[in-house]
């Protein structure tokens, strides 16, 4: 069973999915790490290979695989987060899409043994991926890396953190493309003048989502609201945790990425989860949420409901709308946006 | 008022009755594994010792180990459609934001719990391995009663460094367990549990390969009833006893020539769970056809014996031996060996509707299998929630998939 590839090989493209992903790794080996975020639309074909009731999010992914659509990567950094990524890498492979499947295990805790273990388990990754595709690998690149990494990311985190303070402001979807550019590489940070002036007397939302999608923020916008802080895997969860001093790059990365705004696979740091939303909600003004469910995703379906315990405690009125990664329902969508503001304002 | 159906007093009587009716029991061993489930669930609901509760992937060895009593939500529920409360439970879940896109398993646990008819646990256990729900749901209960939540992390992985990760949140989870429940960590206790699970591992190896002959002495709507211990019984001592029960009975009907079927026609694989509410599945299979399940995935002995003297180390391996971790080529070679070893003609996959893990990949099976010959039928369905049940169309599926095992019998 063999799809057809994509189109010539970029030399230097390595695929990956998950926000717990260490790009430095793939960076200080040379490649160029290639988020593989398809845009929004159906999966007739990788419903195929797919039962009903999976991850859509995942489906599109494999959809544009196959239908050549992704850059061609020379592999899959791939981080097994649910049944669904597991299933993608399975096809990845049996369908021989382009390049191997690296698939790193990332604990769901955040503790000592979890910390050994990823530890152990990125540098043996680096160190088959170096020895497979040819590529040196010194520890010297490899913190090299890392310390461009932590500036790209710490310039993204202040950022985000004056707009969410209502120091700043620019359109929501544009911060999402900014995060997505600042992941993939570049360096282009918002100049102060691409900014407009700080909306005031508008409602102030927390977006929640694994994918939080970007018209749902124009929605928003459109309806007279603002999103301050998307606690999402392409909103806040990208952001860097807090890593002490180590001897060795592969823990100071495992504590990185194990300490970074917790995702709800972390299922053995529901408390972390909490206290993490707590702060955000203490911090930062919100008048209220949208969580955006991806349709089938059992983390997010649990999420839900801790989310929804902890803004009820505060008052704070929660919409859910559920996506499919189509892009559809935006009628609908939008609809119930707007009654959820009206509801806000009165 | 419904709550009470659980108290101890009537699950005794309960017990008393099961006692006086061992003839409505097809099987001793499964008239001897109901009585010894009572007494489990009556023990949880005592609570003289304290009440863990675990998912069905957990060593629970080590829970043995500790004397607490073992409690599986997920065999819970399973139980409970029987006893009728899957309507009210589930709808006790969706009020509590419980989604419906989520395994019935779960949705029915969390609603038998909302709704008090759960004992409460002292300390909640969960793998994270091959279903990403029951970590989920498992913590937020632990969460709602305000007890310890114990996650046995495990690796795609199963090479020495990952046995090494799992072995020591093993060894952390039981020094961690019986300190949150005031026990002694007693390493002998744990060895004996060791023991006691190799002994019916040695059992049910014996029974698979009984299973394996020509014809069949056991249906698979009976032998499915057993699988009650593959889930919540390795370490207990009942384990031990019914496999040795159902040995002889199925060695003795052998003898005898009590077939499960007067003409056996085919025989079939069945993957995942079934329905445990009253459906037509096996009738049409077993009574109407003599196509004979003569053997379930779920029954599968995908580890070794354990080393008593590596307890901790030897149950990770365990954890990780599962067929369902890792590539899928894992799964698929282990179902192929199974239909080779069980003379299998046809495989059966119930696609239980929220279960990512075991049908998300069925297109590469489906795959394999169709390589081999070996017919192959996804039939979907929900083993807890009955209004996902269409019967009609499931025996019009049914009588398809018998036909062609009928006709590739021809050629
Ligand atoms: S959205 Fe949920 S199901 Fe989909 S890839 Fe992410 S964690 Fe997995
Ligand atoms: S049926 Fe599947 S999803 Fe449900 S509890 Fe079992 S493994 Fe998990």
């Amino acid at each position: 069973m063999k799809a057809e590839q994509g189109t010539k090989r970029d030399e230097n493209l390595l695929g990956w999915f998950c926000s717990y992903t260490p790009l430095e790794i793939v960076r200080a080996l040379g490649f160029r790490p290639y988020r593989m975020l398809p845009p929004l639309g159906r999966a007739p074909r990788a419903d195929g290979f797919f039962a009903g009731n999976l991850c859509p999010y995942v489906k599109a992914c494999l959809e544009n695989a196959l239908e050549g659509r992704f850059p061609p990567v020379l592999g899959l950094l791939l981080v097994p987060s649910c049944s669904a990524m597991t299933h993608l890498a399975n096809l990845w492979r049996a369908l021989e899409l382009s390049g191997p499947v690296w698939v790193i295990d990332v604990p769901r805790s955040y503790n000592s043994l979890a910390v050994d273990y990823f530890s152990r388990r990125l540098e043996e990754v680096a160190l088959q991926m170096a020895s497979f595709y040819g590529r040196r690998l010194y520890k010297e690149d490899l913190w090299q890396a890392i310390e461009e990494e932590k500036q790209r990311k710490e310039r993204l985190k202040g950022f985000l953190e004056e707009r969410a303070a209502g120091n700043v402001f620019l359109r929501g979807a544009r911060v999402l493309e900014l995060l997505e550019e600042g992941i993939n590489g570049a360096n282009t940070f918002p100049d102060p003048g691409e900014g407009s002036a700080v909306p005031r007397d508008r409602l102030r939302l927390l977006l929640l989502g694994s994918i939080v999608p970007s018209y749902l923020l124009d929605m928003v916008e459109q309806a007279g609201a603002v999103s301050v802080v998307e606690d999402a895997c392409n909103g806040w969860r990208l952001l860097p945790g807090e890593a002490c001093g180590a001897d060795s790059p592969y823990t100071y990365l495992a504590h990185l990425y194990l300490s970074k705004p917790p995702c709800p696979r972390m299922v053995a740091d529901k408390g972390r989860r909490r206290r993490y939303l707590q702060d955000l909600l203490s911090r930062y003004r919100i008048d209220g949420a949208i969580y955006h469910v991806m349709k089938f995703c059992d983390a997010g379906l649990m999420d839900w409901i801790l989310v929804k315990e902890e803004l009820d405690l505060r008052g704070i009125p929660v919409l859910r709308v559920e996506g499919d990664y189509t892009g559809g329902g935006r009628g609908q969508w939008s609809t119930r946006v707007e009654a959820f503001l009206e509801r806000l304002r009165r | 008022m419904r709550r009470k159906a659980f108290s101890p007093w009537v699950i005794n009587t309960v017990k008393h009755l099961v006692a006086l009716s061992s003839r409505a029991f097809p099987w001793r061993a499964t008239y001897l594994m109901v009585l010894k489930a009572l007494d489990q669930v009556a023990e949880a609901y005592l609570r003289r010792r304290p009440v863990v509760w675990h998912n069905v992937f957990f060593p629970t060895e080590i829970l043995y180990g500790l004397r607490v009593v073992p409690f599986a939500p997920e065999a819970a529920s399973a139980l409970a459609v029987g006893l009728g409360l899957a309507s009210e439970a589930l709808n006790a879940a969706s009020a509590h934001w419980v989604a419906t896109d989520i395994c019935s398993f779960h949705r029915l646990a969390a609603g038998l719990d909302l709704a008090g008819y759960f004992p409460t646990p002292d300390a909640v256990v969960c793998t994270s391995h091959l279903c990403d729900i029951a970590p989920q749901s498992l913590a937020w209960s632990a969460d709602r009663h305000g007890k310890p939540f114990y996650l046995l992390d495990v690796p795609q992985r199963a090479k020495a460094e990952d046995a090494t990760y799992v072995a020591r949140q093993l060894k952390y989870i039981f020094y961690s367990l019986a300190r949150d429940l005031g026990l002694s960590p007693d390493m002998e206790a744990l060895k004996a549990a060791i023991g006691r699970s190799n002994e019916a591992r040695r059992l049910l190896l014996e029974i698979n390969a009984d299973r394996q002959k020509l014809p069949a002495v056991i249906r698979g709507e009976e032998a499915h009833g057993f699988l009650y211990l593959m889930l919540t019984g390795w370490g207990a001592d009942f384990t031990e006893e019914v496999y040795r029960e159902l040995l002889e009975e199925l060695k003795t009907r052998r003898r005898e020539k009590k077939w499960a079927a007067s003409r056996e026609k085919f025989r079939l694989l069945w993957l995942h769970l079934r329905p445990y509410y009253p459906t037509e599945i096996f009738k049409i299979l077993e009574e109407e056809s003599g196509a004979i399940v003569v053997f379930e995935e779920m029954h599968h002995v995908y580890w070794e014996e354990l080393d008593l003297d590596r307890p901790f180390y030897s149950l990770a391996l365990k954890v990780l031996g599962h067929q369902g971790l890792s590539f899928m080529e894992r799964r698929i070679q282990t179902i192929l060996d199974m239909v080779r070893e069980f003379n299998a003609q046809g495989v059966i996959h119930f696609a239980h509707w929220g279960c990512r893990q075991s049908t998300a990949g069925i297109r590469l099976l489906q795959e394999a299998l169709r390589r081999e010959n070996t017919a192959f039928l996804n039939l979907d369905g929900d083993c807890i929630d009955r209004e996902k049940y269409a019967g009609g169309g499931v025996r019009t599926r049914l009588e398809a998939f018998l036909e062609l095992l009928a006709a590739s019998r021809l050629h």
